[in-house]
């Protein structure tokens, strides 16, 4: 019944949204997204994945596919591009989830206190749930270290290891209600790894470039496609892993409160 | 020595992942972290426009950058940072507003539950300072999501001491929006990606020749919606008075003096370097000259009829955003001295005036303007400084704002915009208007007023603002320096529109 | 893989996300809101595999569909289940 009176009030806004996305729409088709846009700039018989000459290339992307594991190591184009040539990005990303994480904590600390009264009883977990989620933690767990160990070879890093370790928390909350991590284990890994983060970046500053988060020592470990490669891109995605892994974990605790 | 710009993000974020461990160990040093943290970045912005202002530039006639890449690759591969005279002067004088905050309010003791309110302070500023200086247009992005996220995280923090309450109304207003706004910057930044395939801006600006019309068009509404609700440019400000109401004095001062000016100077950069170039004529600097006129309009008149305190602070500085705006926009040396001496005079007298309200608590959420009554009799030093900075605000000799406006009247006048002198005109006189009704307000002595003692640290730092204030007002050849700089900045960029066309 | 059968999946996974989106606008249920979100989270990260970009895929999925649902289950349980005139009030 409500829905009919409103309708044709809403219908200035509707139209407005409708525009608004025919307009997006008809954008976003002019742009021919993934082509090359400056043609010339490649060399007459490139074939994918050749080493380009950097003097004579001007659009990033181009440099990033062709040369960027003899300049950072890392055999994952994503993770050289995230955390090698656009690292800068990746460490304000990281300060976005935590200063959320942080931010929400604190807002919560103000309305604990009116909470309380509504305490609910807690339904222990099914034995199926209790014991399978001790057997699958572990896995979890180890995959999610497998994730960032292995960002700079193969699909994954930092963020998406970080994650799967707290999803795999997550089960655990769900399958022991009562139980928890500390909160103030949580913050020391969550800020150490963060001090960690930037400290690598400033160890750039303090190398051969000196600049920030830059990565002096891509070629002097190992060689592409090894576990102990390309320099100090798997220490950061390390740092990343324990940071995202304990940010989300506190957060999904924080959120759940104390046992409802 | 130059300090390397990427401090300017460095410091603070360290001070940020710092401050919860130290909390874990005292709650009350804690508070004193991010205030180290700002310290540090006001000395490197410091050195940093003082090296602009004090290394000449090779060519006659060019101006002086700091430059600083990240990730080890030069721009356009690497993410660079540029000072740029504007960039280095708003920074620091965005920090200056960020000290005052915390300085101002590091004394009270707010609330017990931690060092929130002087992280999340720190990191606006320090995201507003990436949104100025960055060299890229995605980690732009990245800088305004950090500042979005700690002005909803400010916004919602509950006003002092007695008050328990969160502001859910204001943050929540607030959290929408600016995703909204985050979208839209985001969409218009994967079109312009997608145009020129280049992030860096300066690259993006060579290349504005590979934009289709329609494409900067379409960029250019969302980047102006996107950011002009960072910048609360009418009509996209609707969630700024509730965060005025709510919350404490010093999320007002971060709102009016650094994140809408962070949203303001980014917008500017944004249109002038890679918008108005890909358009054809002056469609793109025109709809932001009469878009700040309007806001500034708007703006003062809702101040003039608003009944709430800091409702009328809130809607008076959306009033001088779209006047600074209106300046930019005008362009040519008149405007540009004009936007800068505004933009100055807001920056000084705005912290001041909201420290003062702040300082004024009042039991209940709304702040009614009979809170001013009979102030000379309660707190003289009080009065005073609330009449200083109210002038100045309003542009009485001796305040940048006055030099600001007359700036102004020169610029709009020599170009015969005479419907631009106009409204002015209308919108100066609406805010004579309400300055002059809370001076009424202030100036007669009521014999039964109870005595107000105003905190010291207030008191001092206020006067030190009013003082610096009147002192640039009385000499403003003391920034001619650097406004001259700030000139040739955008005379650079109207010499590369013309090239284009 | 042959290009129709990819268009063929890519078209079904954006039909099918559609319209789990209007679902979740529609229900009054919050929590079933919730779900039916991480539904169209996991669809997403099937497009990504599709795109070939399984960085992104792994993070949508994790994120998208097991992390937001659950935050904003328990953000549902400390208020109200249902939106104003649901089945419960």
């Amino acid at each position: 019944m409500m829905e009919r009176t409103t309708f044709h009030r809403s219908l200035p806004a509707i139209a407005l949204a409708l525009l608004f996305a025919a307009t997006l729409f008809v954008a976003f088709v002019e742009v021919d997204f993934g082509e090359p846009r400056i043609e010339e700039e490649l060399p007459v018989n490139y074939q994918p994945g050749e080493e380009i000459d950097t003097e004579n290339i001007t659009t990033p992307g181009l440099r990033y596919l062709a040369n960027s594991s003899e300049e950072t190591g890392s055999a994952n184009l994503v993770t050289a591009v995230v955390v090698n040539y656009r690292g800068f990005d990746t460490l304000g990303e990281v300060t976005i989830l935590f200063l959320a994480a942080t931010g929400v904590g604190a807002l919560l600390s103000f309305i604990k206190d009116d909470d309380e009264k509504k305490k609910k009883k807690i339904l222990p977990p099914s034995l199926i749930l209790n014991k399978g989620a001790r057997l699958v933690l572990p896995l979890i767990i180890l995959f999610g270290v497998y994730v960032f160990l292995h960002g700079h070879l193969s699909p994954g890093g930092g963020f998406q290891g970080g994650v799967i370790i707290a999803s795999g928390m997550l089960l655990f909350y769900i399958a022991e209600p009562t139980k928890g991590a500390s909160h103030k284990v949580i913050s020391i890994i969550e800020s150490t790894a963060g001090l960690a983060f930037i400290g690598l970046g400033i160890v750039g500053l303090m190398t051969a470039s000196k600049i920030f988060l830059a990565n002096d020592f891509a070629g002097d470990w190992g060689e592409v496609g090894m576990l102990v490669s390309a320099g100090l891109l798997p220490l950061i995605y390390i740092a990343i892993g324990f940071k995202v892994g304990s940010e989300m974990t506190g957060l999904v605790e924080k959120m759940r409160g104390d046992g409802s | 020595m130059t300090p390397d710009p990427v401090l300017l993000i460095v410091i603070p974020l360290l001070a940020a992942f710092l401050t919860p461990l130290v909390a874990l160990g005292s709650k009350k040093f804690a508070r004193y972290v991010p205030l180290i943290g700002v310290l540090a970045m006001g000395v490197v912005s410091l050195l940093l426009l003082k090296d602009l202002i004090e290394v000449q530039p090779r060519t006659y006639g060019a101006y002086n950058t700091i430059e600083s890449t990240t990730g080890g690759f030069q721009p356009p591969f690497g993410i660079s940072l540029i000072v740029t005279p504007l960039g280095g002067l708003i920074t620091f004088g965005m920090i200056m507003v960020a000290l005052y905050v915390l300085v101002t309010s590091i004394q009270k003791k707010e609330d017990d539950k931690g060092p929130w309110f002087e992280m999340m302070a720190m990191m606006a500023t320090a995201g507003a300072v990436g949104m100025v200086i960055t060299g890229d247009l995605f980690n732009m992005f990245v800088f305004l999501e950090i500042t979005s996220i700690s002005g909803t995280i400010l916004a919602a923090l509950p006003r002092g001491n007695g008050e328990k309450g969160l502001n859910w109304k204001g943050a929540a207003g607030y959290a929408v929006i600016s995703a909204l706004a985050s979208f839209l910057i985001l969409a218009a930044i994967a079109l312009l990606y997608g145009a020129t395939s280049t992030l860096n801006i300066a690259q993006m600006a060579e290349r504005v020749g590979s934009i289709d019309t329609f494409v900067a068009g379409t960029a250019l509404l969302l980047m102006i919606i996107g950011f002009g609700i960072e910048a609360e440019i009418f009509p996209l400000n609707g969630w700024a008075p509730e965060v005025y109401r709510g919350s404490r004095w010093g999320t007002s001062t971060i709102f009016s003096g650094i994140i809408g000016k962070a949203g303001l100077i980014a917008m500017l950069k944004v249109v002038t370097v890679i918008l108005a170039p890909a358009l054809e004529g002056n469609i793109a600097m025109d709809i932001l000259l009469w878009g700040g006129v309007i806001t500034f309009i708007v703006g003062e008149a809702a101040a003039f009829t608003s009944k709430d305190l800091y409702r009328l602070w809130g809607f008076s500085s959306i009033g001088m955003f779209g006047l600074i705006l209106a300046a930019f926009s005008l362009g040519g040396e008149n405007g540009i001295y004009a936007a800068v001496l505004i933009m100055i005079g807001h920056l000084i007298s705005k912290p001041v005036l909201f420290s003062l309200t702040g300082a004024m608590r009042h039991k209940d959420r709304d702040l009614p303007l009979s809170v001013l009554d009979g102030l000379m009799g309660k707190s003289r030093v009080t009065a005073f400084l609330f009449i200083g900075a109210a002038l100045m605000l309003l542009g009485m000799p001796p305040s940048p704002i006055f030099w600001g406006k007359y700036f102004l009247f020169s610029g709009a006048g020599g170009e015969s915009n005479w419907l631009l002198v106009g409204l002015l005109i209308v919108g100066t006189l609406l805010e004579a208007g309400y300055i002059g009704k809370l001076l009424w307000r202030v100036l007669p002595k009521k014999e039964e007023a109870k005595a107000f003692k105003l905190p010291i640290t207030t008191t001092v730092m206020a006067l030190i603002a009013v003082a610096l204030g009147v002192l640039l007002g009385a000499v403003p050849g003391l920034l001619q320096d650097i406004i001259d700089l700030v000139v040739l900045e955008f005379g650079g960029a109207i010499i590369i529109l013309a090239g284009v066309i | 893989m042959n290009e129709l059968v990819f268009i063929a999946l890519a078209t079904l996974m954006f039909i099918l996300m559609i319209a789990l989106a209007v679902m979740v606008i529609r229900s009054k249920d919050l929590i079933k809101a919730a779900i039916l979100l991480s539904g169209v989270s996991l669809i997403a990260s099937f497009v990504f595999v599709l795109l070939r970009a399984p960085d992104v895929a792994m993070a949508e999925a994790s994120i998208g569909s097991a992390l937001t649902a659950i935050i904003l289950v328990f953000a549902i349980k400390k208020t109200n289940r249902f939106e104003e005139g649901g089945e419960e009030k």
